[in-house]
């Protein structure tokens, strides 16, 4: 598995279950890649804040922006 | 259609319900991607909200309860309006090519830099922050994109209804929704950044 292939299965499950198969190959590529660790953090913290964001719980006060 | 006049709002409930308008408005644009529609269907959901305001118990916040309320009305209106649904003439099948990100990677498929690290959101005021960040990178999606990851997003939709809303083959909805992630991750990493360096952040 490369780095690629590893963002497809991180996004994907966030739609889908994985393979166990799938699951499995993606822990041991992310156990292994310094940089799928830094984007899967990002997507993390992204996923988290989308959930809040469309979910209405964000601050009330946010300007006209 | 009625209209909000001054009468309805005599309250400081009611007032409170007007002011998240914008962000229904937001939203319900993106969803719809029409906004003469979106118009109607925000005020739809206001005077939804006003009419059974007594019913808001503040167990959620405002705002939750109005997305709430938003959300019956835009499946309402995606359901009687199917030509608001993306179609192939409004350019889908180019936002669905993803090879775009290919310059993310290098030949062997490894990401070509290493990842900035975010500073996590976790005050509530940096979570406002961050908010503001992502609606503009909401925005920046091309529209059958946005609207397509707002169907499972916002409205919670799961793949397959996705499928069977949009008439896409589940290749093409899942292609869109990684794009529309790539996508995001990308603009928030320039933005996000950026708007904690111009709060003298530490990154």
């Amino acid at each position: 598995m490369n780095c690629r292939e590893h963002s497809k299965l991180v996004l994907d499950a966030l739609d889908h279950p994985l393979s166990p198969q799938d699951q499995a190959r993606a822990d041991e590529h992310l156990a292994d890649c310094s940089f799928c660790q830094g984007a899967y953090r990002q997507f993390t913290i992204m996923q988290r804040e989308i959930k809040r964001f469309f979910s209405g719980d964000v601050a009330e006060k946010e300007g006209n922006s | 259609m009625m209209s909000i006049d001054s009468t309805m709002v005599d309250d400081d409930l009611s007032r409170e319900i007007a002011s998240h308008r914008p962000f229904l408005l937001r939203i319900s644009r993106l969803q719809l991607g029409d906004a003469a529609l979106a118009e109607d269907v925000v005020q739809e959901a206001i005077l939804a909200a006003l009419e059974c305001r007594s019913a808001f118990n503040g167990r959620s916040t405002l705002r939750t309860w109005l997305v709430g309320i938003l959300k019956y009305k835009v499946l309402d209106a995606l359901r009687d309006k199917k030509k608001h649904l993306p179609c192939p003439s409004t350019g889908i099948h180019e936002e669905i090519a993803t090879d775009d990100f290919d310059v993310l990677f290098d030949m062997q498929g490894t990401w070509r830099e290493p990842m900035s690290v975010w500073i996590d959101p976790e005050a509530v005021a940096m979570q406002t922050d961050f908010a503001r960040v992502l609606q503009v990178c909401l925005d920046n999606l091309p529209p059958n994109t946005a609207r397509v990851f707002m169907l499972r997003e916002f409205l919670e939709m799961e793949t397959t209804e996705i499928c069977s809303t949009t008439l896409l083959s589940s290749t093409n909805v899942r292609a869109l929704l990684y794009r529309a992630r790539m996508g995001l991750r990308a603009c928030l990493d320039i933005k996000w950044i950026q708007s904690r360096d111009e709060k003298g952040g530490i990154q």
